[in-house]
């Protein structure tokens, strides 16, 4: 994120003029709509207007509502569509926060079974009584164990983070 | 000789080792890069760090930074190391504490970079005991007022502005006015006086550090000093934390009931790499471009300086903080600012040390505030005259210059005032004993040299002093025990001074 006080903004005033949360539905299409190749251009292209821009969107996402289109539109007016992204994803995770959904990754060395994953985020849900979701990571060089970074807190129980703790105790005795 | 190692000894110490070692796992808080640039960064998250924590990079073994600004969406961050690896986006980590750095008798002897490593190459420090380096200074109830001197075996610093055990008397002056040399005489004048001494390098060149390690070893002194050097090359950061570095190793000696002596060198560079932290994290400047806290900055490093009082161990802590001035102008912000926190200023001037007085002490300027209380009888005795003639000598020196004849009275007191100024140079490396001090001013103020040529008061007082101290190494011995020069040594002193003066040959 660029400047994450600013896409915090916007966000929050989506947030809190949304009373029926249709905005996060259309968030989400946007979001996916986003993250392709042909749009990030679109949008960083300095030669057309923030006017044909939004436009441009808007008609390919006919089924947007209203206030949603209005909300485009204040922020091509603003000229802040180069952090239409950040905004996408700062109100998508506040309104889930607000649901009681929380986000995050989870690393593994190996994929993980249904199982697992779901014994893992009962533990958290016990813990804050959230509903948890994470984006799975596959990362073969943590050697074993697991990595979950939720928010700005990480919990790293791998293998790798142990040996090198290890290492860290055995060299400095070393002198 | 060879070491025989047991295989199954071996694997009982991998053992132990293996089973005390923690392997639950840990919960960090992280944070991402946001941006990177002349030794700044500015990272997103670490939502619960502290100011003046130390934060990490895992990708980047070995570097930390200093968490210095908390702002509402970002933290900024004073690097402490390379930064030309950093990048956007990349992990920042809180390790939960403040810097700290390892004190303890071990540090002696060795180089140490703003951080307590070492960088001598003569191993990790091997001490247990680490503390923060930001902690508050001793309240009133700890302390106790300066009595006891430090000598600086300076004649004229010992003799007309004494240092006391825990005063804060500041070293001021203009680039090659041989600040510097004040204070390596003075750590070199701690030899066998169970004085620790630390002298902290800011914004030095690396060979001006190399070079003070060798003439400290020379004389000895390498084995009760400990250097932390910051060198013009390191971070800003680096320049602006070793003060504190310095100062906390100097108060494990204070605090139990030891001595240590501080000479921060200098304390204008610190300011100046401050004054670059600051403006680089956009926090408002203000006089000179300094930022609001500079004062702060200075006052709570010298407020550290202490003479504790006899419940907590009678310790003490010595500071002599250096400042560098601009053409001689000692009304510029940092200087002022350093001149009000300390107590009292050694004043060099350019004119003077160019003219030959070296020191280049500025009698008129330099003042100490608290030391004449730690002062011992016998310099008082000899020290109030010294000062009141001299005085005299500069406003009579002044006016003279337009007189072409001068009557008697004044001639003479012309001619002790020069012998005065002349016995008060001395030569770099050249600690005197306090009772030296007093034999040679005694000699002065009692107009033993008024008749001896200006030419040959060096050589008087050098062979004098030998004479004395092979002859009547009694006189020297009682006013070292007495701390007063009595009836009897005034009397001895003064026929030994007659009695060499038969036989010195200019």
């Amino acid at each position: 994120m660029k400047n994450p006080a600013l896409a915090n903004r916007y966000a929050q005033t989506l947030l809190k003029f949304d009373t029926k949360g249709k905005s996060f539905e259309n968030s989400k299409v946007l979001s996916d709509i986003l993250q392709k190749k042909e749009i990030s251009v679109l949008l960083k292209n300095p030669r057309i207007s923030p006017e044909d821009k939004i436009n441009a969107i808007i008609k390919a996402l006919p089924y947007l509502n209203e206030h949603f289109k209005t909300f485009l539109n204040l922020i091509a007016k603003k000229k802040r569509l180069g952090i239409l992204e950040d905004i996408v994803k700062a109100y998508i995770e506040l309104y889930e926060n607000k649901k009681g959904i929380k986000r995050g990754t989870l690393t593994s060395a190996i994929p993980l079974t249904d199982e697992q994953k779901n014994k893992i985020k009962q533990k958290f849900k016990n813990k804050t009584g959230m509903e948890y979701y994470f984006e799975e990571v596959l990362e073969p060089e943590i050697i074993g164990g697991l990595k979950i970074q939720i928010d700005d807190t990480a919990y790293d129980w791998t293998l790798k983070s142990q040996l090198n703790s290890l290492h860290k105790r055995f060299s400095s005795r070393a002198g | 000789m060879s070491i025989q190692i047991k295989p199954d000894e071996v694997s009982a110490i991998l053992l132990k080792e293996l089973q005390a070692a923690d392997n639950t796992g840990d919960i960090q808080e992280t944070g991402t890069v946001l941006q990177v640039g002349d030794g700044i960064c500015r990272a997103y998250g670490l939502s619960k760090v502290m100011a003046g924590e130390l934060v990490s990079f895992p990708d980047h073994p070995g570097l930390n930074g200093l968490v210095l600004n908390l702002e509402s969406d970002n933290v900024g961050i004073a690097l402490m190391g390379a930064t030309d690896k950093i990048k956007e986006g990349d992990t920042v980590l809180r390790t939960g504490r403040i810097a700290s750095v390892k004190v303890g008798e071990a540090t002696n002897g060795r180089v140490l970079d703003a951080l307590g490593n070492p960088i001598d190459g003569g191993g990790p420090i091997d001490s247990d005991l680490e503390l923060p380096i930001e902690v508050k200074a001793p309240g009133i109830l700890d302390r106790q007022d300066v009595c006891e001197p430090l000598y600086t075996g300076i004649k004229s610093i010992d003799a007309m502005f004494p240092i006391g055990k825990g005063q804060r008397e500041l070293i001021i002056g203009d680039r090659k006015t041989g600040k510097t040399s004040i204070a390596v005489d003075t750590i070199i004048n701690q030899k066998g006086k169970g004085v620790n001494c630390i002298y902290v390098g800011i914004g030095q060149k690396a060979s001006t550090i190399a070079a003070l390690v060798e003439k400290l070893k020379e004389f000895g002194a390498m084995e009760y000093t400990t250097i932390i050097a910051a060198n013009a090359s390191d971070p800003a950061s680096m320049q602006f934390l070793a003060p504190y570095t310095g100062v906390t190793i100097g108060e494990y000696y204070r605090d139990n009931g030891k001595h240590s002596l501080l000479v921060y060198d200098d304390l204008s560079k610190q300011a100046q790499a401050y004054r670059q932290l600051s403006l680089l994290l956009r926090r408002p400047p203000g006089r000179e471009a300094f930022p609001g806290d500079v004062f702060y900055l200075h006052s709570r490093l010298l407020e550290r300086a202490a003479k504790m009082s006899e419940e907590k161990g009678g310790g003490s802590l010595t500071a002599l903080p250096i400042i560098e001035t601009q053409a001689g102008d000692i009304s510029a912000y940092i200087p002022t600012n350093v001149i009000s926190i300390s107590d009292g200023q050694i004043f060099l001037e350019t004119n003077l040390f160019n003219s030959g007085i070296r020191p280049a002490v500025n009698v008129g300027l330099s003042v100490s505030r608290v030391g004449g209380e730690a002062q011992i009888r016998a310099t008082k005795q000899v020290a109030g005259r010294l000062k009141l003639t001299l005085g005299q000598y500069r406003e009579m020196a002044a006016f003279s210059q337009f007189a072409s004849d001068l009557d008697e009275a004044t001639r003479k007191q012309l001619a002790m005032g020069e012998r005065l100024t002349e016995i008060l140079k001395q030569k770099e490396l050249n600690p005197y004993p306090i009772s030296h001090t007093i034999f040679i001013i005694f000699a002065g103020v009692n107009g033993f040299l008024d008749d001896i040529e200006m030419a040959s008061i060096g050589k008087f007082e050098l062979e004098f002093i030998e004479w004395v101290e092979s002859k009547y190494p009694e006189i020297s011995a009682t006013t070292d025990k007495e701390e007063q020069i009595s009836p009897e040594t005034d009397k001895a002193l003064k026929n030994a001074l007659e009695e060499f003066k038969k036989i010195f040959v200019a």
